[in-house]
């Protein structure tokens, strides 16, 4: 089986699609502020995973744009595996968030949900998903602890989420054939 | 499986007519406040609906706005499976995240975890920042009751 990402379905997800950077990137308006997200580049590993790598800007107009980077392994089957991502502020500071080993805060939604409507997971994977979850709730906290120290008008603390709906939309277009 | 900005607007019992329409601004306890237009995604597999919005403290001539930004995730059945929020409190270096909230009555608890760690001597000029867990608690409410199911 082979992982690859349709560009036109993840295009199709933000307001005004390819619409930047001769159409290399998709610019969009979140919570009253900026963003950028390239189009992801990506490859095939030799033990059949597949790593996508996410570039998204805040846009900060007059000044500096903050950066993040989101580095994402799927397993041969298109599934989430793990994921991370760098993030840089302006001209100010620097911040790396670990990896989420087995299982992400965004799958380990999946697991959470599956869990109550089905009822169906073995005990053995419920305290790996608490895990899971306790390790993205200190890596999200750790960010935005981050963030929000820093002075700015709300994009910076919206870009968290925004990076999180990118991480998302970009599962969506995973296809496998 | 969606997210309804019109129920939004019904159960807040306002419209979306600030901003470009991007907004809507409303008072709470004398204090004047403005949600913004949800943001969304699907989570993967089926697995729910992932939702995130902007709650501004308008601090109007005493300064810049405070900044709340609401995370919900919600499993297939819409009901809310956890919840989080950040919220930055303008000069007052009391800036803070809770944790990811689960369990029951999320909509609740995050605003208790919200209101736990707000600062209790804002003087009058700042008394909006201390019903903010009451206008967090009314927004989530308002997203829940807007998730729709199909």
């Amino acid at each position: 089986m082979s992982v690859t990402i349709d560009l036109t379905t993840l295009g199709q997800q933000y307001e005004h699609g390819w619409n930047d950077v001769n159409g290399t990137a998709a610019k969009f308006t979140s919570e009253d502020s900026d963003y950028r997200i390239y189009k992801p580049s990506w490859v095939c590993n030799s033990d059949g995973t597949f790593t996508a790598v996410l570039k998204q800007d805040h846009v900060r107009g007059g000044a500096v744009d903050d950066h993040a980077e989101t580095v994402t392994v799927f397993d041969s089957t298109g599934a989430l595996q793990s994921t991370s991502t760098n993030w840089n502020y302006g001209n100010n500071k620097q911040i790396q968030t670990g990896t989420v080993l087995t299982v992400d805060l965004v799958a380990a939604f999946v697991i959470t949900s599956t869990a109550l409507v089905d009822g169906g997971l073995s005990l053995a994977l419920v305290p790996e998903v608490v895990g899971a979850i306790s390790t993205g709730c200190k890596i999200y906290n750790k960010l935005a602890g981050e963030v929000i120290e820093l002075d700015d008008d709300g994009g910076r603390l919206n870009f968290v989420a925004v990076v999180n709906h990118n991480l998302n939309k970009l599962c969506a277009s995973i296809v496998t054939s | 499986m969606h997210f309804d900005k019109d129920k939004f607007a019904s159960s807040m019992g306002d419209k979306w007519d600030k901003k470009d329409k991007m907004a809507m601004e409303y008072e709470s306890k004398n204090s004047n406040y403005r949600t913004w237009l949800q943001d969304t995604s699907l989570l993967p597999k089926q697995g729910g609906l992932y939702v995130s919005s902007k709650i501004d403290h308008i601090r109007g001539g005493f300064g810049e706005d405070d900044h709340i930004i609401v995370m919900m995730g919600y499993g297939p059945d819409g009901m809310a499976i956890t919840g989080q929020a950040a919220v930055q409190i303008q000069e007052d270096k009391s800036s803070y995240t809770t944790d990811i909230i689960q369990g029951t009555n999320i909509e609740q608890n995050v605003a208790n975890a919200i209101k736990a760690r707000l600062k209790s001597e804002y003087d009058d000029s700042n008394s909006g920042r201390q019903n903010i867990p009451n206008v967090v608690k009314r927004n989530l409410d308002a997203i829940t009751a807007s998730i729709v199911i199909q």
